[in-house]
């Protein structure tokens, strides 16, 4: 045989095994890639399942516009988003709980800087529900929808989202992200703590006490850090200071997550969280946060005398706003 | 027949470990942030730890340790034990045991185990409030060796009011012998972190509400004698956590000026008074500042990152001894006439001596990687 003919056999044949070998090829790689894919489906499938179960709430607010996902602002320009923390222990109807903590916040992702704005919790305003009331019972009459009308008719502000997190839901947090760091302000003192997380009598209280100076709190003695009021000089006011703290603390923890976090911190708010973001904007905000790093660029309000002054209302202690001094605050760090 | 399965067989076991794997690089690749603190004895501490001589007595997760010579060793089991201080002789330590509802101070061995209780904060069985019970924290051995002073809540005179004064107790006496030292401002959480000294004064922090409505803690000195307080540093500092050096002379303590941070500050101190403050350390979030007895170098907890667990640091004493300035043969001899010459202004403006370079402050080092010690628990520390 000659040679050409010899090599242009060996051609043909070394063709023949490559084009037999391609669609085995083939089928190995997709495999590869489908059981790629499903391994990484598998592992953030419990993310999955929580962001279509808490995010992307749909809310329909008494105002003319309805707070319904929209196409992200994050990116764009500035948003606010009310945070809400609710007691949903035993003592309450899941579907009609008080929330304790109402907390304004700014973000402003071009000038990276935050503001926060507490809202007292007894703060005696006309709910958007009909009828005044404490604000904190706004959300139990009427769900998100109805806390948020509230304060944007109350405060005239335009809230872009909302998060709801339980008691549960922050302890859970606080630990699945392995603790705050945080500088309690002063001991935090408290006989009468509600012991209403764990204890088979929702109605019972427990002694706290959270020593004073920089310290790593886990979920549980965070909760009573940002929960005990009965001891403090400030009452209420002192409390919406260390919420600010602590949420500033999980702030700080989020810088360093990263995405294969993610269906762990999911797993644990079964219930225990609900927002109108998209899992889309979530995911937009994790790196947002790890950028807002100037301590100087976070503004902390809270609307201590003379905004607001104690009262009573009806037999209830409460405190009266002052709207006068209130509204044109809001207007400067809310536009 | 057998070499079609083959080729199938080789692929349903590639996808597997691809499936798995995948799985598994992403649950590998999770942030540090969560993971959980070892116990001291489970690591060995970096190697400075063999630069703290002596033995220091540090609280975690409920259970005291003592670090000798770069090694840990286990006090007691995990059971609410804190803030330890030991006995001038170094013969025992003196903690405090939390509970639930309460907390007492205890006398232990040097070895952890259980000498006396020294209080009993538990309420009387006959009491159904739970606020008959009572807190005992930061017990501090006094220079004589025979005297405890530490934080308590005593009998409330309101419902919801729970603040710590300063109380003084024998070692070894009864409850009647209990004296009370300092009144605090109500409902601010109150008076800690006593610090006893020789001349008969004590050091503490009492927290008070600034001018901004907004709590926070000022160091302050009493002279026992006359019953004088005097504030040492202000609100706005918000100093806390006191610690004298060995020869007495200068205070270092924690500021967080109202804010988030904590900053490792040192003063002189005259025996009732404090110098400016200096800060020596402003990049972490400092707790319990504890002074070698040797006086070779400050001890001290911080996280390693923001957000994480504490652990132990040491800052040699070139981080934070304020330099000498170096002398200057020609500007000293231009300066100071001599005896008997009168000095006479130069007719011609000298060249000013050049400034010899100060050296560079001596930066903290982590003595250990991945623990979490309780930042609410002072360090104790013998030599």
């Amino acid at each position: 045989m000659p040679r050409n003919r010899r090599s242009s056999y060996r051609r043909a044949g070394a063709a023949g095994w490559r084009i037999r070998l391609l669609p085995s090829l083939s089928a190995l790689l997709l495999g590869i890639a489908l059981a790629a894919g499903s391994g990484g489906f598998a592992y953030f499938l419990p993310a999955i399942i929580t962001g279509v179960q808490a995010t992307g709430q749909s809310v329909v607010t008494a105002l003319p516009s309805p707070l319904t996902p929209a196409a992200s602002p994050v990116a764009q320009g500035p948003f606010t988003v009310l945070l809400l923390g609710s007691d949903d222990d035993a003592k309450f109807d899941p579907k009609h709980v008080l929330t304790q903590s109402m907390i304004l916040v700014r973000v402003d992702p071009a000038a990276k800087s935050v503001t926060m704005l507490s809202i007292p919790r007894d703060l005696w305003v006309p709910l958007s529900t009909g009828g005044s009331a404490k604000i904190d019972g706004a959300y139990s009459y009427g769900g998100a929808g109805a806390a948020i009308a509230t304060v944007q008719q109350n405060f005239q502000v335009h809230i872009d989202e909302y998060v709801w997190v339980g008691l549960k839901g922050l302890i859970k947090l606080i630990d699945a992200v392995g603790g705050v760091d945080i500088v309690a302000s002063n001991p935090v003192l408290d006989d009468y703590y509600p012991n209403d997380i764990v204890a088979s009598n929702p109605y019972g209280y427990k002694r706290v006490a959270v020593l004073p100076g920089p310290q790593h709190l886990d979920g549980v003695s965070a909760l009573e850090y940002v929960r005990s009021r009965h001891g403090d000089l400030e009452g209420d006011f002192g409390r919406s200071q260390r919420q600010q703290q602590v949420l500033l603390a999980i702030r700080q923890k989020a810088k360093q997550l990263n995405a294969a976090d993610i269906p762990d911190l999911a797993a644990t708010f079964s219930g225990e969280l609900k927002t109108s973001m998209g899992a889309g904007r979530v995911r937009d905000l994790l790196p947002l946060a790890g950028s807002l790093d100037n301590p100087q660029a976070i503004r902390q309000l809270v609307l201590l005398s003379p905004y607001t002054e104690l009262g009573e209302i009806d037999s209830q202690s409460v405190v009266v706003p002052n709207w006068n001094l209130i509204l044109p605050l809001v207007h400067q760090y809310f536009p | 027949m057998r070499s079609r399965y083959v080729p199938t067989l080789v692929l349903v076991v590639v996808m597997l470990f691809t499936g798995v794997g995948t799985y598994t690089y992403f649950g590998a690749h999770q942030s540090v942030v969560r993971q959980q603190p070892r116990a001291p004895t489970q690591v060995s501490p970096r190697p400075p730890a063999s630069l703290l001589t002596g033995t220091l007595y540090l609280a975690q997760a409920g259970s005291l340790y003592s670090l000798t010579s770069g090694k840990f060793q286990q006090l007691t089991a995990p059971g609410g034990w804190m803030q330890p201080a030991i006995l001038a002789n170094g013969s025992d330590l003196i903690a405090v045991k939390r509970e639930g509802y309460y907390a007492d101070v205890y006398r232990l061995g040097t070895d952890g185990h259980v000498v006396a209780r020294l209080t009993n904060n538990v309420a009387p069985s006959r009491f159904s409030d739970i606020g008959s019970n009572h807190w005992s924290f930061y017990p501090t051995l006094a220079p004589d060796g025979k005297t405890i002073f530490m934080s308590y809540d005593s009998s409330k005179a309101f419902d919801y009011e729970v603040d710590l004064a300063i109380w003084q107790m024998p070692l070894a006496g009864t409850r009647a012998q209990w004296r009370q030292w300092t009144f605090p401002n109500n409902y601010t959480g109150g008076d800690v972190q006593p610090v006893p000294l020789a001349s008969g004064g004590l050091l503490y922090v009492k927290y008070d509400q600034g001018a901004d409505g907004r709590k926070a803690a000022q160091i302050w000195y009493k002279a026992l004698r006359t019953g004088k307080a005097t504030a040492l540093t202000t609100l706005d500092d918000d100093c806390s956590e006191p610690s004298l050096s060995p020869d007495g002379r200068t205070l270092a303590m924690i500021c967080s000026n109202k804010q988030q941070v904590s900053h490792l500050v040192l003063a002189d101190f005259n025996g009732s008074g404090i110098g400016p403050l200096r800060t020596v350390v402003a990049d972490r979030l400092v707790a319990q500042p504890a002074w070698a007895p040797n006086g070779s170098g400050i001890a001290f907890l911080a996280p390693a990152q923001a957000g994480q667990a504490f652990q132990l640091w040491w800052l040699p004493k070139a981080g934070y001894e304020v330099p000498k300035p170096a002398p200057s043969p020609s500007a000293s001899a231009a300066a100071s006439p001599s005896p008997g010459r009168k000095a006479s202004p130069s007719p011609t403006p000298k060249a000013s001596p050049k400034p010899s370079p100060s050296p560079t402050p001596a930066a903290p080092i982590q003595v250990t990687n991945d623990l979490g010690f309780d930042a609410s628990s002072p360090i104790a520390w013998h030599a």
